[in-house]
């Protein structure tokens, strides 16, 4: 059983090591040598899980860290202040959408029934996606159209809303019939 | 650059163990041991001081067929920002201080 905890934790380490990123390997082999003079092998094991956790954190510091170097240099679009300014439209344009479903599910949907409150609507049942599914998606492809030349990081937000209640609507109907 | 290094106790109680021995080379799990620092907190320290130039890495020479180590030691910038951030107390206790470093 010990010496299992120790072959996994050399196979764990060595894994993570091999798939991590190139400047990361150096550290990812220092701490996988150290293993062979660790005496316990559930300490071992405890290493390597450490070890573990230092390389994630350092391969996706070095590749968030490289890739933002890489994009600066290619012309300076995506520094950390235009990275926040852009995650700001983004963020306003979900904000934005979601005060358009509000709007529609919580005052669209009763419209009917105060404008012809003898009708029976139950009979429409269509007409209940009206509020919750067409006019939210049709009003978000609108504004993203119109929004997607001048602010388009809003625009981009939008979108994503829109993709995202589709997805709820789909999953929703294929789980509850 | 080691100006925006992050000087956690963490990172001072390594430092202090580099300054027991300076000129002295040391393994990982040796400075483990002597600090009682988990490997996923040590070596982010270590990695930290590296990329500042402050630790400085060799891999030792052993026999063949054996896969090598990894040894560290402070440079001479490392052992000079060391020496202003880890204070000794008195009676030889070592007492480790922030000096207006955020932590």
């Amino acid at each position: 059983m010990s010496s299992a905890a120790r072959k996994f934790a050399v196979r764990l380490l060595t894994s993570v090591t091999r798939n991590s990123v190139r400047g990361s390997q150096c550290w990812g082999h220092a701490m996988l040598r150290e293993i062979d003079f660790i005496e316990s092998d559930w300490v071992s094991l405890w290493w390597a899980l450490g070890g573990t956790s230092a390389m994630l954190r350092h391969s996706i510091t070095s590749t968030i860290s490289s890739w933002l170097t890489r994009q600066r240099d290619r012309g300076g679009e995506w520094t950390l202040k235009s990275v926040g300014k852009k995650a700001a439209g983004l963020t306003s344009g979900i904000a934005i959408s979601v005060a358009v479903l509000a709007f529609s599910v919580l005052g669209l949907a009763r419209l009917p029934r105060a404008l012809f409150p003898a009708r029976n609507f139950s009979q429409l049942p269509w007409l209940g996606w009206l509020p919750v599914l067409v006019i939210p998606e049709t009003v978000f492809a609108i504004a993203a159209v119109a929004l997607w030349s001048k602010r388009r990081n809003a625009a981009r937000g939008i979108l994503l809303s829109g993709v995202a209640l589709a997805v709820h609507v789909i999953v929703h109907v294929t789980t509850h019939g | 650059m080691a100006s925006r290094l992050r000087l956690s106790p963490q990172t001072l109680q390594v430092l202090d163990a580099f300054l027991e021995a300076p000129r002295d080379w040391k393994y990982g799990y040796d400075i483990s041991r002597n600090t009682g620092l988990k490997s996923g907190t040590l070596y982010p320290i270590l990695m930290r001081l590296a990329d500042r130039k402050l630790l400085e890495t060799s891999w030792e020479t052993v026999e063949p067929g054996k896969p090598p180590r990894h040894l560290y030691r402070l440079t001479p910038d490392g052992l000079r920002f060391a020496r202003a951030h880890v204070t000794h107390g008195v009676a030889g206790s070592r007492v480790l201080a922030l000096r207006g470093v955020k932590s």
